[in-house]
C-alpha cells in the first residue's frame, strides 16, 4: 500500500523548443532552449553515446535530463519510470523507412530506418541512456497525449511501481508531415516533468472530459486568474505540455494553482491537468 | 510490489487467424491447423514471407484498406464482443486502454507516395487521424475515463491489461477495457523481413533450428472490474488478473539483455503482486517468436527462474501479431485456464542445447489454476502478467 500523505508532485521539469520557432512568452517565462542542442547534452553523456540517436531522441533526452537535474535525481535512479506522450511519434525516421522503400524497393530498404520507426524508440532510447530499468511506456492519444502520458505516470507512482517517474511530452515538425498534412499545425519540441510522491510540492493531477474553460491554460494567483497562451498551436500535441511548463513558471512564483486544459479535434473528449501547490 | 487484490475480467473478445471470436479462437488452439498465408495476400510487393491474416469475412463489408482503419476495425470487433459479455451498463467511468504499435504507427505507404501530385489528403493518411484507437473505442462506447493509446511495440498489449488492472485498484476507474489490436500492412512487413528475423516457412519457437518469426494481425479485449463489483452485479467472472511486471533492460534498442534482466524483473513483480511462486503455476504462455535470439533469452531465463513449468508457444497458431499478442496471449491463457488443457507447441520437434526447454509437443493436462504469460519487444520492454482462471477461489 502507498502512504496516504504523499501525493504525486513535480519535483523538476525541462524544456526544449526548436530554436527557429522561439515565442517571446516562452523566454519571458524563463523557458529558454540551448542553441546547440547536442553541446548541452555533450556535458552529460560521451559523444560517441549519442551518435546514431536520432534527433527526436536527442529533443526529449535533453528536456528529461533538465528536469531530473532541478530534482536532483540524475543521475537517475535505476527503477526510474519513463513515459513518453507524442502526437505522432517519430516522423523522420518513419518518414526515412517509407522513403527507402518507395525509391529503393523493399528488398533493399533500411532495415535500421526500419527499427528507430517504431513508435516506443525514443522512450527505449531514454531508458538505455539513462540506465533505467523501470517501465518505460508511450503513449500516442494526438492532442491528449500529455495528459495520458501524465495520467500513466501517476498511475506507476500510486501503485509503487516507481519512486520516480519522468513524464514528456515529444514532437517533431518534419517537413514531409507538412506535405502530407498541409492544414496539420506543427510544433517541435519537448517538455517533461520528474514525478515523486512527497507531502509538499506542486501536486499534478488529471480530470476527463470536464468542462473546457475558454483559453487553454489559466493561472490561479493572488492577483486573480491569468489566462496564458501556451506559444505553440493549441491543436499540437505539446500545447498542454508547454501551457504546464508556463505554468509551473508561475507556480515557483506566487501562484497557487493552475488548470491547462485541452480537446481533441477528432473526438469528444478533453482532459484538464491541474497543477496545485501543496503548503 | 506488495500482493495486490485480484482483478476480476467479466468479458473478453478476439479476432485473429483462428477465428473472429473467442469461441471460434478457442477451438483453433486445440486444432493442428496452421493458417499460413502467403505474402502476396498481404500486397503484391510484399517481400516472399508468409504471414497469419484474419478469416477474410472480417473485411466483408468494407474491405481491407491497408491504413490504420484496418488495426481499428480489428480492435472495434473484439471489443464489442468484450463489452457484450461485461454487460456494464454505465460506461461513465471507464478507462480505455488499447495497445497497439501499427494502430499510430506513420504507415500510409500510399498517402505518402502521392502526396506531391495529390490535390487532398488521400484515404489513408485520413485514416491515421480519423482511427485512434483509444479515443474511437472510448467514445464508441462512451466512456468518460482515461482514454490511453499505449505504443510499446511488442508488450502493448500485455502493458494496456496490467495498466488496466491498476487503474481498478486505485480506484481511478470502476471498469476497464483494456487490450491490444494491429492489423497487418506493408510497412511493418516489409521492416520485420528486412531485418533478417522472418522465417519464410512457419515458425519454430524454441526449436533448435528456428528460423524466425511469422507476423500475423488481430485484436483482443478484456473487461476488468473490481471483483467485488463483479459480485455485486451478479457478473461471471471468467479470469482474473492477479499481477503485473514491466520492466526495462536498459541495454540494447533491438536485442534483449542476455541475462533476461528486465523479464527477471518483471516476472519477480507480477508473480508478488499474485502472491504465487513458480511451484503454482500450470504453465507459461511465453512470447516465443521463434527468432533465434528472442527464444534463447526467454527460453533460458524462464527455465532459470521457473524450472519444470510446461512452457506453451502459441505464435504458431497466429504469427506474431505485434501490439495485439500480449492481449490475444493473455485471452489464450485465460482459454487454456478454463479448460484445464494447454494446447501443444506446433513446429518445436527438437530441443536447442543453448537454452535447454522443450514445450511439450501434445495437448498437456493441468490441474493449478494460475499462469503467466510473458512479453518482450522492441526498446527492451518486457511484461508478464500472471492470470488466473475464473474458478481461482471456488
Amino acid at each position: 500500500m502507498t502512504d496516504r500523505s504523499l501525493f504525486p508532485v513535480i519535483t523538476g521539469s525541462g524544456f526544449f523548443h526548436a530554436a527557429d520557432e522561439k515565442d517571446t512568452l516562452l523566454a519571458e517565462h524563463g523557458l529558454v532552449s540551448p542553441a546547440s542542442l547536442d553541446e548541452a547534452l555533450s556535458a552529460h553523456f560521451p559523444k560517441g553515446s549519442l551518435r546514431r540517436v536520432p534527433l527526436y531522441a536527442r529533443t526529449g533526452l535533453y528536456a528529461a535530463v533538465s528536469a531530473l537535474s532541478e530534482a536532483k535525481r540524475f543521475p537517475c535512479p535505476e527503477n526510474t519510470g519513463i513515459v513518453v506522450g507524442s502526437f505522432f511519434g517519430c516522423q523522420k525516421t518513419s518518414f526515412d523507412f517509407m522513403d527507402s522503400i518507395l525509391n529503393d524497393g523493399p528488398r533493399l530498404s533500411s532495415p535500421l530506418a526500419f527499427s528507430h520507426a517504431v513508435s516506443n524508440m525514443a522512450a527505449g532510447l531514454l531508458s538505455l541512456l539513462l540506465h533505467t530499468t523501470g517501465p518505460a511506456f508511450t503513449v500516442n492519444d494526438q492532442e491528449l497525449s500529455f495528459a495520458g502520458a501524465l495520467e500513466i505516470g501517476l498511475s506507476l507512482l500510486n501503485s509503487a511501481r516507481c519512486d520516480s517517474v519522468l513524464v514528456g511530452a515529444l514532437d517533431e515538425a518534419d517537413p514531409r508531415l507538412h506535405e502530407v498534412f498541409p492544414a496539420l499545425p506543427m510544433a517541435s519540441g519537448s517538455f517533461f516533468v520528474c514525478l515523486e510522491r512527497r507531502s509538499q510540492g506542486i501536486r499534478a493531477e488529471v480530470q476527463w472530459d470536464v468542462q473546457n474553460p475558454s483559453s487553454l491554460v489559466l493561472v490561479h494567483g493572488p492577483s486573480g486568474t491569468l489566462p496564458l497562451s501556451p506559444g505553440v498551436p493549441q491543436n499540437s500535441a505539446l500545447a498542454q505540455a508547454f501551457g504546464c511548463a508556463l505554468a509551473l513558471a508561475h507556480l515557483k512564483r506566487d501562484a497557487v494553482s493552475a488548470d491547462i486544459s485541452q480537446k481533441s479535434t477528432r473526438v469528444r473528449r478533453s482532459a484538464l491537468i491541474r497543477l496545485e501547490k501543496l503548503s | 510490489m506488495p500482493k495486490e487484490e485480484p482483478v476480476a475480467i467479466t468479458g473478453m473478445g478476439a479476432v485473429c487467424a483462428l477465428g473472429m471470436n473467442v469461441a471460434d479462437i478457442e477451438r483453433g488452439l486445440y486444432g493442428q491447423e496452421r493458417l499460413l498465408s502467403p505474402a502476396a495476400a498481404l500486397s503484391a510487393s510484399a517481400l516472399p514471407f508468409p504471414f497469419y491474416r484474419v478469416p477474410d469475412a472480417v473485411w466483408q463489408q468494407e474491405g481491407r484498406k491497408g491504413s490504420a482503419a484496418d488495426t481499428l476495425r480489428l480492435g472495434l470487433l473484439a471489443a464489442r464482443e468484450a463489452m457484450t459479455q461485461a454487460q456494464w451498463t454505465d460506461t461513465r467511468t471507464m478507462a480505455v486502454i488499447a495497445g497497439t504499435t501499427s494502430g499510430t504507427a506513420l504507415h500510409f505507404l500510399e498517402g505518402y507516395r502521392n502526396r506531391h501530385t495529390a490535390d487532398h489528403c488521400s484515404e489513408d493518411c485520413a485514416d491515421y487521424l480519423a482511427c485512434n484507437p483509444a479515443l474511437v473505442l472510448g467514445e464508441t462506447f462512451h466512456a468518460h475515463g482515461p482514454p490511453l493509446t499505449i505504443s510499446n511495440a511488442c508488450t502493448s498489449g500485455a502493458d494496456a491489461i496490467g495498466m488496466g488492472a491498476d487503474l481498478i485498484r486505485s480506484a481511478r476507474a470502476d471498469a476497464v477495457l483494456c487490450g491490444g489490436m494491429d492489423a497487418l500492412s506493408l510497412v511493418p512487413h516489409t521492416g520485420f523481413a528486412r531485418l533478417m528475423v522472418y522465417d519464410d516457412a512457419p515458425c519454430r519457437p524454441f526449436d533448435a533450428h528456428r528460423k524466425g518469426l511469422n507476423l500475423g494481425e488481430g485484436a483482443a479485449f478484456l473487461c476488468l472490474e473490481s471483483a467485488k463489483n463483479a459480485e455485486r452485479r451478479g457478473a461471471a467472472i471468467l479470469g482474473y488478473v492477479l499481477g503485473y511486471g514491466a520492466h526495462s533492460d536498459a541495454y540494447h534498442f533491438t536485442a534483449p539483455h542476455p541475462e533476461g534482466a528486465g523479464l527477471e524483473k518483471a516476472l519477480d513483480d507480477a508473480l508478488a503482486q499474485a502472491g504465487a511462486q513458480a511451484a503454482d503455476l500450470a504453465f507459461v504462455n511465453v512470447h516465443g517468436t521463434g527468432t533465434r535470439e528472442n527464444d534463447q533469452i526467454e527460453g533460458k531465463t524462464l527455465a532459470r527462474l521457473l524450472p519444470g513449468v510446461p512452457l506453451w508457444a502459441s505464435k504458431p497458431l497466429t504469427g506474431h501479431t505485434l501490439g495485439a499478442a500480449g492481449a490475444l496471449e493473455a485471452v489464450f491463457t485465460l482459454t487454456a485456464l478454463t479448460r484445464a488443457c494447454v494446447p501443444a507447441s506446433l513446429g518445436f520437434t527438437e530441443q536447442d542445447p543453448e537454452i535447454g526447454v522443450s514445450p511439450p509437443g501434445s495437448a498437456l493436462a493441468i490441474t493449478k489454476r494460475l499462469a503467466l504469460s510473458t512479453s518482450l519487444g522492441f526498446g527492451g520492454s518486457n511484461a508478464a502478467l500472471a492470470l488466473a482462471a475464473g474458478s481461482f477461489h471456488d
